[in-house]
C-alpha cells in the first residue's frame, strides 16, 4: 500500500489547523526527504504516529493542558463517551426510552425494563457518568486538583456501585461499564510518571473489586455479558471471574506500564464514535431493545489497542536483546 | 527535583550539541548516537520539538529552501545545555554506583 498519499493526508488532518499553518510546510519536507531515503520511505507506523501525535496536539491545544499527563486523554476519553451517548439518546424522540433509562418507566410496560439491563443510563449509572463528563469540566474550570478528587471519587462509586445497587435494590448498570469506567477515573485521579506502579495497582485493585463485587452478587461478568449479547450461551463461574480481570484489569495495567500512551488514546477516541454509532444503529432498528454500548468500547477497543502497545514494547524489548547479543 | 529526562529527548539534546540540525538530519544523528536502537518517528519528533520549545530548551535556528523543500534549523538554548548537563550528571552518578554494587558481586572487573 502507498502510505504517502491518501492515509498520510488523513494523518496530517489529524492535526489542529494552527499547527499545520506552522509546521506542516517542514513537515512535508522532512517526509520528502525520508521517502527519497532508500533505506526507509514512509511506513505504515510512520503514519499512525503521525495520527497519534495529531490527535494529541489536538487534545493540547483544546484543553490547554500540555500532552504528558495522560489523565487529559482519559478525561477526554471518559468525557466523550459520555457526552455522545447522552446527547444521542437525548436526541431520540422516544422519551418513553430516555425516562426508562433514568428509571421512571411511564407506561408500566415490564418489557422495557430490559432496557435497563445494559448501558450506563441506570438509575444509579447515571450519576456515574455524569461524573465522568463532569471531571474535565472541572478540570478546565477549577483545575486539576479538585478534578483529580473528583474522578477518585467516581472511581470508589463505580466500584461500590454494584454492592450500593443490591443494598438500596435498584438496578445496576454490568460490570464491563464499572470496570473500565472506574479504571479511567482510577487512571485520571493518580496521574501519570513516576508513580507508574502504584498506578497500575490502583487500576487492578479497582477493575478487581468490581470483579469480586459483581461475583458475589451473582452478576454475569464481562465474558457472561459478551456471550449474552452475542447468544453465545450460558459460562461457567470460572469464566466469570477470570474474564473481567483478564480482559479489563490486566490490559490496563499494561497500558500504564507501556510508555506509548498516545497510541492508547488514539485507539479509543477513533474506536468510540465507530462504536457507538453502530450501537445507536442498532437501536433505532429495536427501539425497545437493550444498548450494549457499554460492550462495544471498552472490550473491543480497549485490550485490541492495548495488545498493540504491548506487542510494539515487547517487539522493541527483543531487538534490543538481539542487538546485545550480536554486540557481545 | 526535575522529572527524569527520556531517552529520546537525550538524545535529541545530545544531537544537537554538534550544532543547528533540520528534522530529519535529527532523525539521523539519533539514529546513528543510539546505534540504529532509537528512530524517531516524524510525529514523535515533532511532538517533542513542540514540548522542547515550550520548556525553552530547544529554538528555531534558521530556515533555508532546498530542492523546494522548507528545512528549519534548530539549536540548544542555554537552558537545554544546563538541562542535559544535569540529566548526564545524574545518569553518570547513577552508574557509577551501579559499576560499584556490580563489582562488589564480582560481575564487573575493577
Amino acid at each position: 500500500m502507498n502510505w504517502s498519499g491518501a492515509p498520510l493526508r488523513v494523518a496530517l488532518r489529524m492535526y489542529p489547523r494552527s499547527w499545520r499553518a506552522q509546521r506542516e510546510p517542514e513537515l512535508l519536507g522532512h517526509l520528502a526527504d525520508s521517502a527519497e531515503d532508500g533505506e526507509r520511505g514512509i511506513h505504515a507506523l510512520d503514519v499512525l504516529d503521525l495520527a497519534g501525535h495529531g490527535i494529541e496536539a489536538r487534545i493540547e491545544r483544546t484543553l490547554r493542558v500540555p500532552s504528558r499527563p495522560v489523565r487529559a486523554k482519559a478525561a477526554l476519553l471518559a468525557a466523550t463517551t459520555g457526552a455522545t451517548m447522552a446527547g444521542l439518546l437525548l436526541a431520540g424522540t422516544e422519551t418513553n426510552l430516555v425516562a426508562t433509562m433514568l428509571g421512571n418507566d411511564p407506561s408500566g410496560d415490564e418489557s422495557l425494563l430490559l432496557v435497563r439491563r445494559f448501558g450506563p443510563f441506570l438509575s444509579l449509572g447515571g450519576p456515574l457518568d455524569l461524573l465522568l463528563v463532569a471531571v474535565p469540566l472541572v478540570w478546565l474550570v477549577a483545575g486539576p486538583g479538585l478534578a483529580r478528587t473528583l474522578a477518585a471519587g467516581t472511581a470508589l462509586g463505580a466500584a461500590a456501585l454494584p454492592l450500593l445497587a443490591t443494598a438500596t435494590g435498584a438496578p445496576r448498570p454490568p460490570l464491563t461499564i464499572l470496570a473500565v469506567q472506574s479504571a479511567l477515573a482510577a487512571l485520571v485521579a493518580v496521574g501519570p510518571l513516576p508513580r507508574r506502579r502504584t498506578a497500575a495497582g490502583v487500576v487492578c485493585l479497582t477493575a478487581l473489586a468490581a470483579t469480586a463485587s459483581a461475583l458475589v452478587l451473582a452478576d454475569r461478568g464481562v465474558v457472561g455479558a459478551i456471550a449474552g449479547y452475542y447468544g453465545l450461551g450460558g459460562l461457567s463461574t470460572l469464566d466469570e471471574l477470570l474474564g473481567p480481570t483478564v480482559l479489563v484489569g490486566v490490559p490496563l495495567a499494561a497500558a500504564l506500564a507501556v510508555r506509548r500512551r498516545g497510541w492508547l488514546a488514539a485507539a479509543l477516541l477513533a474506536a468510540a464514535p465507530v462504536l457507538l454509532l453502530h450501537e445507536y444503529v442498532r437501536w433505532l432498528s429495536d427501539p425497545q431493545g437493550t444498548l450494549a454500548w457499554a460492550t462495544g468500547l471498552p472490550v473491543i477497543a480497549l485490550p485490541v489497542a492495548v495488545t498493540v502497545m504491548v506487542a510494539r514494547h515487547l517487539g522493541f524489548r527483543l531487538r534490543l536483546e538481539r542487538l546485545d547479543r550480536t554486540r557481545s | 527535583m526535575p522529572p527524569e529526562m527520556r531517552e529520546p529527548t537525550f538524545l535529541v539534546l545530545t544531537a544537537l550539541t554538534e550544532g543547528p540540525l533540520h528534522g530529519y538530519a535529527l532523525v539521523r544523528s539519533v539514529e546513528k548516537l543510539s546505534g540504529g536502537r532509537v528512530r524517531l518517528r516524524p510525529g514523535t519528533l515533532y511532538g517533542a520539538l513542540d514540548r522542547l520549545g515550550d520548556e525553552g530548551l530547544v529554538r528555531a535556528h534558521s530556515e533555508e529552501i532546498v530542492d523546494g523543500r522548507l528545512r528549519r534549523y534548530y539549536e540548544l538554548t542555554p537552558e537545554g545545555i544546563d538541562a542535559l548537563s544535569a540529566a548526564t550528571d545524574r545518569m553518570a552518578a547513577n552508574v557509577t554506583h551501579a559499576r560499584v554494587r556490580l563489582q562488589a558481586l564480582g560481575v564487573l572487573g575493577a
